[in-house]
């Protein structure tokens, strides 16, 4: 289960005509049409399961905003639902949806498949349509024409032998009023008999022994009892909470009954199809007693070497899609064969997605053969066709005759069957195929694609061509950024979950390039909900509008192209990396003109570390630059996720705050329901201000009692209870927090001194302690002689209350600052305006507001400002929001700007300083460093406020 | 009630300029800065920079500031919440002028002190 939301604009919405929606059913299986009122009220939904299947779905509208988890909860709740209609109130305003569950209806594969194979088959559909009066319904009628010379596009079916119908598969055709005297066909079904035949005539010829097997379907189930016809209504998610039937399904299949149970929300889901070039074959996976490996379902018991090869293509029932490795036709019918002592070795070619007999037939051309190997090929067809296998004498085995003393052998559907009819059935095969086991020809084998030299090729890459790239990259295409923006760069995320290395990664990449997609990985295999994922990675990006991030789809790093990115264990494949590299060259290029990619160098995963090497060599192809960038380090450590999610599971959560931002530490609290918010402020259930002692251990903690106290000696202006100590034979000015206000203060003061730091601006040392059990700090006192004055800059302004022009006051304004400076210190004026920036814009980030006001100098000759400048910050407390306003705090001083807030005078006013300042800030402020430095819920607070203001700003 | 106190500005023990403040209520209230030149010539060779505020430059006889907290009298009140300072020019039943005099808090910053005027 994947579960990701999409918005309202995103859904199909009051389609009312009928064969419209069977359009959209056609590329949309699992998807529903919405309805909804004039006014936008949520009315209802459709879906190819109510439309056509006839199935009742009550599903109730969940509202916006729900956890996660509840969201999944809603989906487990309802098995075998895969999209869930989310309002607000009751107006729709999106939908929750699986998107493992996603695509388009298997038919409709099959017909597109079909339509690109009609050049390869050629000559065998023009002899079979000769001297017929073609007409080619919907607009892709290319394939058809070059093939069919005598075909046409119509839109009138009159005066046609034969309608070839590319609009609407077969399946469908009931459902709409067709001229009943018109011979309809699609294209699959034109080019089914001529594939077939061919298969048998060449397999006959070939002297392969070619075995049928007939499943039964769904309709032609016969003596259904009551309980069996409510399971063949159900989906198989919802047979597969029934723990009693399964049960009496594995019977003593105890390993079968633990496998369903372990995957009873997710058994359809659990292997996914890849296209090898001619057909689809199975993503390998590892999983105990289900493995696929090779792209094929593993067969127990084979021997090294075997003298026969016994291939089985088929569906879900080959595959075994309901039973452990040991239960599968195929493992069973090995078993016989080992028993018996005959050499031979069974292959499961068994897909899990449906009845494909396309690929089916594709994948007996594809294999390699040889006289005496065997083929057997298990599908379902109605007795008319079933004929022509009758006819063209091939062996045929029952399944109805294989089942006919069993009960409960199916789930939802007789594909979906249990290890007593695969007993049954391998039972059949064996007395069937025992006689050729003997059999040994020492030929090379060859493949009937090969012999007959038909133009179909293996290709690795051929997700390149697919639809579900095309699909893809119509997504992507309507995130392009604006042109402004030269030059674009990429960079794909797991985000598992966002640590300060990813925005470092980010944060980086964004000094080479105008623009920045975040590609975020989909597939979810073994990691937090992408809901989460993408919650906590957008929302640390959100104040950044050179950022956008974007699904990664089944494209982007997906289990589909790199699946040994989600299953470690295994070596990546050359094959797998170039892959990975081509498709994002061929999205990128195409669609999004990226010619940056970004990697965060990879000390300890082998698998990152080759595709990043990788990368070097085959993006430059696509005039992509790879660039890599070192991970910054925390304590000494690379930054990794693999780190948080270990601190997280062990619950050490001081020491995961210091590695995540803050939307990721809230949310993955809120996932160990570690979380709680209280009227807007910030808290931590299990951090509180103790967090402070914890470091101030660490670092620099004077136990009070060995301080030497000397209070009541000097004084020292501001907001705070300050005294003078010595420790340590040094002067320090102690400063203690009585409230909420100050303790904010205090850790604005501690930030604060860290932005000074990243801006070369030199500020006195400040060590946080507790004083009496009050939080407090020390400040190293400034480190002046005895006789030197500090005068504050307001003692100039308050001069110039005694000039004549300024008799009736002096405005604060940064003109007559300017010139106070000039007077007062010409030499040093330049240095003073650069500090001066500097300090204004983290006068900004703070919320503080006393720049200039509170700047002061040493009146000993050379003017110079004060070493501790003071940081506080203006906001009342954790709670107190106006920080959000980029008005607030107002300014001191006056700009002669329309507006007199930090922000607007650092965004508007035009001045040689203050552009430099700019500059500078943007290359030398560090928010990781910063957030090291997080030890309390008030510095979490500040934090939070200076990343926001600082995207705000910058970005 | 209006109050007045006056108080001496030293610097090394020096008396370098008077100051009284004086009010009619919390509103309305000044501070005269009387310097004693005599004083402060003396001292033209020394570390000494001034009174923070005051431009002595102009050998003025008095410094008026009315309803203005004079930075001299800011820096040096070490009351917490000092930022309302037109309702602080009183503590209690004193004037701050006399609260900073009596206290034996030193403001280190501009080096001067103040005494009681006698």
């Amino acid at each position: 289960m994947n579960i990701l939301y999409r918005q309202l604009s995103e859904l199909v919405i009051n389609e009312t005509c009928f064969e419209k929606r069977l359009e959209f059913y056609q590329a949309h299986y699992y998807d529903n049409i919405y309805f909804i009122s004039d006014c936008g009220k949520y009315l209802g939904f459709k879906s190819y399961q109510i439309e056509i299947q006839g199935r009742t779905f009550h599903v109730e509208p969940i509202q916006f905003g729900l956890s996660t988890e509840s969201v999944f909860q809603c989906f487990i709740n309802n098995p075998g639902v895969f999209r869930i209609p989310v309002v607000k109130g009751d107006e729709l305003c999106g939908e929750y949806y699986d998107a493992s569950q996603s695509g388009q209806i298997l038919y409709k594969d099959i017909e597109d498949r079909a339509l690109e194979l009609f050049p390869v088959f050629k000559n065998d559909i023009s002899e079979a349509y000769i001297n017929k009066r073609i007409g080619v319904l919907g607009d892709n009628v290319t394939n058809i024409i070059s093939v069919l010379p005598t075909a046409e596009q119509c839109t009138n079916v009159e005066g046609y032998d034969l309608i070839i119908d590319t609009t609407i598969i077969p399946q469908f055709r009931p459902f709409l009023t067709r001229q009943k005297d018109i011979k309809y066909l699609s294209p699959y079904e034109m080019l089914r008999p001529i594939l077939i035949d061919k298969v048998i005539s060449y397999y006959k010829k070939e002297n392969i022994n070619f075995l049928f097997i007939n499943g039964i379907m769904k309709r032609s189930l016969k003596d259904v009892s009551e309980e069996e016809n409510v399971r063949l209504n159900m989906t198989i998610e919802k047979v597969l909470q029934d723990t009693d039937y399964l049960h009496r399904f594995c019977g003593n299949d105890i390993v079968s009954f633990n496998k369903l149970c372990q995957h009873k929300y997710d058994l359809n889901q659990f292997v996914k199809v890849v296209s090898n070039g001619i057909c689809n074959v199975l993503l390998d996976k590892t999983e105990d007693n289900y493995n696929i490996i090779g792209g094929k379902r593993f067969t127990t018991g084979v021997p090294n070497k075997v003298s026969v090869k016994i291939h089985i293509f088929g569906p879900c029932a080959v595959m075994g899609l309901c039973v452990a490795d040991e239960k599968t036709i195929c493992s069973i019918l090995q078993g016989l064969i080992n028993r018996e002592g005959y050499n031979a070795g069974v292959i499961n070619h068994g897909l899990a997605y449906g009845n494909d007999q396309l690929n089916d037939l594709l994948g007996i051309m594809a294999e390699p053969v040889r006289k005496g190997d065997c083929i057997i090929w298990f599908s379902a067809f109605d007795n008319e066709d079933l004929l022509k296998f009758q006819e063209r004498e091939v062996p045929l085995i029952n399944v109805r005759e294989c089942v006919k003393n069993l009960k409960d052998w199916f789930l939802d559907n007789p594909f979906h069957c249990n290890a007593a009819t695969n007993h049954n059935i391998a039972t059949a095969i064996f007395h069937q195929i025992e006689k050729s086991l003997n059999s040994f020809y020492d030929v090379d084998r060859t493949s009937m694609i090969n012999s007959l030299s038909l133009e179909l090729h293996h290709n690795p890459y051929a997700i390149l061509d697919s639809r579900e790239l095309d699909v893809y990259m119509e997504y992507i295409k309507q995130f392009k950024c604006d042109e402004s923006n030269k030059i674009k760069g990429a960079v794909v995320l797991n985000a598992n979950p966002c640590t300060y290395g990813h925005l470092y990664l980010i944060q980086e990449a964004l000094k080479y390039v105008d623009f920045l997609y975040v590609f975020l990985v989909e597939d979810s295999v073994g990691s937090l909900p992408y809901m989460d994922r993408e919650y906590m990675l957008k929302e640390s990006l959100k104040y950044n509008r050179r950022v956008k991030v974007l699904r990664g789809g089944n494209i982007m790093t997906s289990e589909k192209v790199f699946s040994e990115y989600f299953n470690k264990s295994s070596e990546p494949s050359r094959m797998s990396l170039v892959l990975t590299h081509r498709t994002f060259g061929k999205i990128v290029s195409s669609t999004l003109g990226i010619t940056y990619r970004f990697f965060g160098t990879e000390p300890n995963d082998a698998i990152t570390r080759a595709l990043n090497e990788s990368a070097c060599d085959i993006l430059p192809e696509y005039g992509i630059q790879p660039v890599f960038i070192d991970r910054i380090a925390f304590n000494g450590n690379p930054i990794s996720a693999k780190n948080v999610r270990d601190l997280l599971s062990n619950n050490q959560h001081s020491e995961l705050a210091k590695l995540v931002p803050f939307p990721t530490y809230k949310r993955l609290l809120e996932i160990q329901h570690e979380y709680y918010n209280h009227s807007d402020a910030i808290y931590y259930n299990n951090i509180d201000y103790s967090i402070l002692i914890d470091s101030i251990v660490d670092s620099k903690m004077i136990s009070l009692s060995d301080a030497d106290i000397v209070i009541n000696s000097k004084c020292y202006p501001g907001m705070f209870e300050k005294y003078g100590c010595e420790y340590l034979g040094q002067k320090w000015i102690l400063k203690i927090a009585n409230d909420e206000k100050q303790k904010l203060s205090l850790s604005s003061e501690k930030l604060g001194q860290i932005l000074c730091h990243h801006m070369d601006i030199i500020t006195s040392e400040i060590v946080p302690v507790l004083y009496q059990g009050k939080t407090a700090q020390l400040s190293k006192e400034w480190d002046i002689d005895d006789t030197t004055q500090f005068f504050p800059l307001a003692a100039y302004y308050e001069e110039l209350l005694d000039c004549e022009q300024f008799a009736n006051g002096v405005a604060f304004k940064y003109s007559i600052f300017k010139q106070i400076l000039k007077e007062k210190c010409p030499e040093s004026y330049h240095d003073v305006l650069t500090i001066f920036w500097r300090v204004f814009i983290i006068d900004y980030l703070m919320c503080n507001a006393r720049s200039a006001g509170n700047t002061g100098f040493f009146d000993d000759g050379a003017i110079r400002l004060a070493p501790n400048y003071d940081n506080s910050t203006w906001l009342e407390s954790v709670s107190d929001t106006r920080f959000v306003s980029t008005d607030f705090p107002r300014l001191l001083m006056e700009f002669d700007l329309m507006k007199n807030s930090a922000y607007y005078v650092l965004t508007k006013l035009d001045d040689i300083y203050l552009s430099e300042a700019m500059h500078y800030a943007k290359d030398h402020l560090n928010l990781c460093v910063l957030h090291e430095n997080i030890s309390s819920k008030e510095d979490q607070f500040l934090f939070n406020i200076v990343e926001y203001r600082y995207m705000k700003l910058f970005e | 009630m209006t109050m007045e106190y006056s108080a001496f500005i030293c610097y090394n023990n020096i008396r370098i300029c008077k100051i009284t403040y004086s009010d009619n209520d919390v509103d309305s209230y000044n501070y005269v800065f009387e310097p004693i030149y005599n004083a402060i010539d003396l001292l033209s060779d020394s570390y000494f920079r001034g009174i923070p505020g005051i431009k002595l430059s102009l050998r003025l006889n008095k410094y008026v500031r009315r309803n203005l907290e004079p930075v001299f009298i800011f820096e040096r009140n070490y009351i917490r919440g000092k930022k309302n300072f037109k309702e602080l020019q009183r503590v209690g039943n004193i004037t701050l002028l006399e609260f900073l005099t009596d206290s034996n808090m030193c403001y280190f910053g501009d080096r001067l002190t103040l005494m009681h005027y006698e």
